[in-house]
């Protein structure tokens, strides 16, 4: 397949994939409001532009499908059939097979599934069920002095239609003929096949359709040709109108007006493409062939012109890889930069050094009064000192330009960083499908409000948050919301309401689902706890509410009575708490019994740069993502405390547990008699506070995540390495890790 | 025959025409690790690089000598010698410095890249029919399955890594 093609097929994916989201959304937009017209408008549009796109690159079992569920579409637009919810429910799955119809494609397969056949039957009823509802109003009959021409008949390709256009050219008279058959003759069989005979006794043919295979095989009771003649139309009709064979033949003679219309749908397609046209925002029709084209560019010379040329202008599909790339140079420009402001900081110091030792051996020489040489070496002095004073202004320079270049590449980083960055509706718009169907199996109500889908999120981060949120979501309707009946009771609306929400704050991504459900009993909570000896009754009495609910992050902790196959089973909220840390965020969870649950989830911006505090352990570069810092302290190793033969800091009046960074990696007992001063990182861990204790800290920098093979290297802790402004390579901490790790070992 | 030819043009090391006429099985880099010699396939082989600067990971294997820094690509380095059972005096450091007579061989295989450290580089071999020996031939060495032949050269019995069991043992490490 040549690129032209390929990259055909990848656009026509990219947008049948946005266009089946949106038909998704519709649809269920139309099952809370089934006269809604704009859902209508939009699952029609959906469907036929994604069985136009499918007929350009020739997916045909993709055009197929989305043709009988065009027809289906436009019944609903016409009014002349509802849609009940399990017709939804039908259109739902037709949605789900259409999408994975598209996946087969992307992976170069042809999806097979015998629920397509069962989906094609169920949409063929539905259109039966139309018929039903509205008879259909009496088409006059078509005058055949004037036959309409259609290419319904004859199936012509682009091809045929060039052969017909250049024979037309060429002087020769074309005809399309028509032919209804007789059912009753003896041989009826053979009777397409002998009309095909016949007429190809008198002249030439172009295009027979149904195709000759299908004539040789069964019975048809209609065939057309296209059939190149210089005999009058009379003498045709008089040499092939066998009374006991032909019902009713229809000739038309083909000029170069009349190949027009076949290029044209049929009447009743010419009439939902007109009506599809007010549908379709101009710039958004795809054309399917060379007249459609014609047709859109007449129309980019009329009013709507500058919209097509402002819509393709704005936007520029680039593959993520090629952003990735990009990315991937900016993380050796910041690398660079960081060596750059390094050595200016070297450079400075030294030349502080200089210019005082400079100083001190300038006077120290005028003091010797060297007879005779004196003048020669005060004038070397005076070479020495200019030259030793241009050095220092050209460092002073160097400066200024480090600070410009950090300027540019703080910029240049959070242009490429908005490049990854992709609407978080690209995650929220799969939920309302998921909420109706749980909601639906459980016979529950449910309002799934969703705010701030246009907030942006770093492309790497989409699938992994897709799972945690369908967690927490399921858990919501699950275990949340009460039945109507129960809320109803309550004095709550029978309708549950889950609102998720995204909004920016600061550097990181604040993701909020919550829900008006029951909330979750701390005592219930404090009970499991003791039952399953994770504390002790008198440990438990002491914990705080929030404490009391972090357990929820527990592996295998669920107050579930009942276990169901959506959630309950206790496996879910650990699993959300480490896929969340994973990428960099935490979360959160706070609730009122009775009232409620809200789950935060804050995330970074982006996975690619961080900002980092460096630091020195046993000579290694290491970094702490600036996030997980609550605070850097220099310490005096002989005030720690000792209680249970563990150390702890106090801070403010609180004991805080150590935690040596150099005992961890490298087995190196921490020291605390001796007088070097240690650094401590005050770190959070759930509601822990950690402090990390290391040799030495450099400082916050832009940190480039370096992926590491985590198949060969498997260091708890370690999840990912930089390159540090001198060149040599720093792992990347994850303190949640090394905390539970540490703790471990040394229990 | 003829890729033989090409093959020998292009890799400019002394095969005689003896070697020439006979069925290359494939070409490889022999290499010393102390005193021995091993060899790969080239096909599996993506650079060969001076001794770079290598950080140890802390809590990993003695095996896995540390990172370094491959044109921005962060790699793990191993020492072959330990995992072959050799001693290796460079091991356990925190950071191994740079040697411009000592080499890092990047291996490539799948998804996968890493370095092995060598002492240094012997030649490049082609193995043919006469001079390749497999199967039964490699019973007498221990730790076999890291091995997928032997080259035989002059003397010299040069056992030649199955990159794929490599791959296999080093991700087994704990």
């Amino acid at each position: 397949m040549d690129n032209f093609a390929k990259e055909l097929e990848r656009d026509f994916l990219d947008e049948a994939f946005t266009l089946v989201d949106s038909l998704e959304r519709s649809l269920l937009e139309l099952e809370k409001n089934p006269n809604e017209a704009n859902s209508i408008n939009e699952v029609f549009r959906a469907a036929h532009t994604i069985k136009g796109g499918a007929g350009t690159v020739g997916f045909d079992e993709i055009q197929h499908f989305t043709h009988i569920m065009e027809d289906v579409f436009d019944l609903v637009r016409k009014g002349k059939l509802f849609l009940s919810a399990d017709d939804i429910s039908i259109m739902l799955q037709c949605r789900d097979e259409l999408s994975n119809m598209l996946y087969a494609r992307e992976n170069g397969d042809v999806y097979q599934s015998d629920s397509i056949k069962k989906l094609f039957d169920a949409l063929t009823s539905l259109k039966s069920k139309a018929a039903l509802e509205t008879p259909p109003v009496k088409q006059p009959k078509t005058d055949t002095s004037s036959p309409s021409i259609s290419n319904k008949d004859l199936e012509l390709s682009n091809y045929d239609i060039s052969v017909i256009h250049n024979l037309i050219e060429d002087g020769k008279t074309l005809y399309i003929l028509k032919y209804k058959l007789n059912e009753n003759y003896e041989m009826k069989e053979v009777s397409a096949f002998q009309l095909h005979a016949l007429i190809n006794d008198i002249g030439e043919i172009i295009k027979v359709f149904p195709s000759i295979d299908t004539l040789e095989d069964a019975f048809v009771d209609e065939v057309s040709f296209v059939v190149s003649c210089d005999k009058p139309a009379d003498f045709i009709k008089d040499k092939t109108y066998l009374k006991e064979m032909v019902r009713d033949v229809s000739i038309s003679s083909l000029d170069s007006k009349t190949i027009g219309q076949l290029e044209k749908p049929t009447s009743e397609e010419t009439r939902t493409e007109a009506q599809t046209n007010e549908i379709l925002p101009k710039a958004e029709q795809k054309p399917s062939d060379d007249t459609d084209l014609k047709q859109n560019q007449s129309q980019a010379s009329d009013d709507n012109g500058d919209n097509v040329e402002k819509r393709n202008l704005s936007t520029l599909r680039v593959e993520s890889w090629k952003v990735d790339n990009l990315m991937n140079q900016l993380g050796e420009l910041v690398i660079t930069k960081s060596t750059l402001s390094q050595l200016q900081f070297d450079f400075e110091k030294h030349s502080a050094n200089i210019k005082t030792c400079l100083k001190e051996f300038l006077s120290g020489i005028l003091k010797l009064n060297l007879s005779g040489e004196s003048e020669v070496v005060s004038e070397k002095n005076e070479i020495l000192t200019e030259s030793l004073n241009a050095v220092f202004s050209m460092i002073e320079n160097y400066g200024e330009n480090i600070q410009k270049l950090n300027r540019i590449s703080s910029s240049l980083q959070e242009n490429v960083m908005n490049m990854r960055m992709v609407p978080i509706q690209m995650v929220f718009s799969r939920f309302p499908r998921l909420i109706r169907d749980i909601s639906n199996k459980l016979d529950k109500k449910i309002d799934l409000v969703i705010e701030g889908v246009e907030t942006e999120i770093d492309k790497g981060m989409v699938d992994d948050i897709f799972d945690p949120l369908i967690h927490i979501l399921r858990n919501a309707v699950d275990h949340g919301i009460e039945p109507p009946e129960v809320r109803k009771e309550l004095g709550k609306n029978e309708s549950g309401k889950i609102v998720l929400k995204a909004v920016h704050e600061g550097d990181s991504i604040v993701i909020e689902v919550s829900d008006d459900g029951k909330g979750i009993d701390p005592e219930k909570l404090r009970e499991k706890a003791i039952a399953n000896g994770i504390f002790s009754a008198e440990a438990a009495a002491k914990m705080s509410q929030r404490e009391i609910l972090s357990l929820v992050f527990l592996p295998g902790f669920s107050t579930a009575t009942q276990v169901s196959n959506m959630s309950g089973r206790g496996v879910g909220m650990d699993v959300v708490k480490k896929k969340i840390e994973e990428i960099g965020g935490n979360v959160g969870i706070a609730t009122v019994k009775g009232k409620g649950t809200r789950i935060v989830i804050r995330l970074p911006l982006t996975l690619a740069i961080i900002q980092g505090l460096l630091i020195v352990v046993e000579n290694m570069y290491y970094v702490i993502p600036v996030a997980s810092v609550e605070e850097t302290l220099i310490l005096d190793l002989r005030q720690l405390k000792e209680i249970n033969g563990r150390h702890a800091i106090e801070l403010r009046e609180k004991l805080i547990p150590i935690l040596p960074l150099k005992r961890f990696f490298y087995g190196v007992p921490l020291n605390k008699d001796g007088e070097a001063k240690e650094y401590g990182i005050v770190t959070k861990y759930g509601d822990r506070v950690v402090c990390i204790i290391v040799n030495e800290v450099i400082g916050e920098q832009d940190i480039v995540i370096k992926p590491l093979n985590t198949k060969l290297i498997k260091s708890p802790g370690i999840s990912a390495a930089t390159v540090v402004g001198n060149g040599n390579i720093g792992y990347i901490i994850d303190t949640s890790q090394v905390i539970s790790h540490y703790f471990k070992t040394i229990a | 025959m003829e890729i033989a030819k090409i093959l020998n043009k292009r890799v400019g090391g002394d095969i005689d025409e003896q070697q020439v006429k006979s069925n290359v099985y494939f070409q490889g880099i022999a290499f010393y690790l102390g005193k021995s010699l091993f060899c790969m396939d080239i096909m599996s082989i993506r650079d060969i690089i001076a001794a770079k600067k290598i950080y140890k990971v802390p809590n990993t294997t003695d095996k896995l000598l540390g990172t370094i820094n491959l044109r921005g690509e962060i790699l793990p380095v191993y020492s072959l010698k330990l995992v072959l059972s050799i001693p290796d005096n460079i091991a356990g450091k925190n950071i191994i410095e740079e040697e411009e007579d000592k080499f890092i061989i990047t291996v490539k295989k799948d998804r996968d890249i890493f370095g092995i450290f060598v002492d240094a580089i012997y030649k490049n071999m082609v193995a043919t029919e006469e001079n390749y020996r497999e199967g039964n031939y490699l019973q007498k060495w221990s730790k076999n399955y890291l091995f997928n032949g032997v080259l035989l050269d002059e003397d010299n019995e040069i056992l030649v890594l199955n990159i794929e069991n490599l791959l296999r043992h080093l991700i087994s490490l704990k």
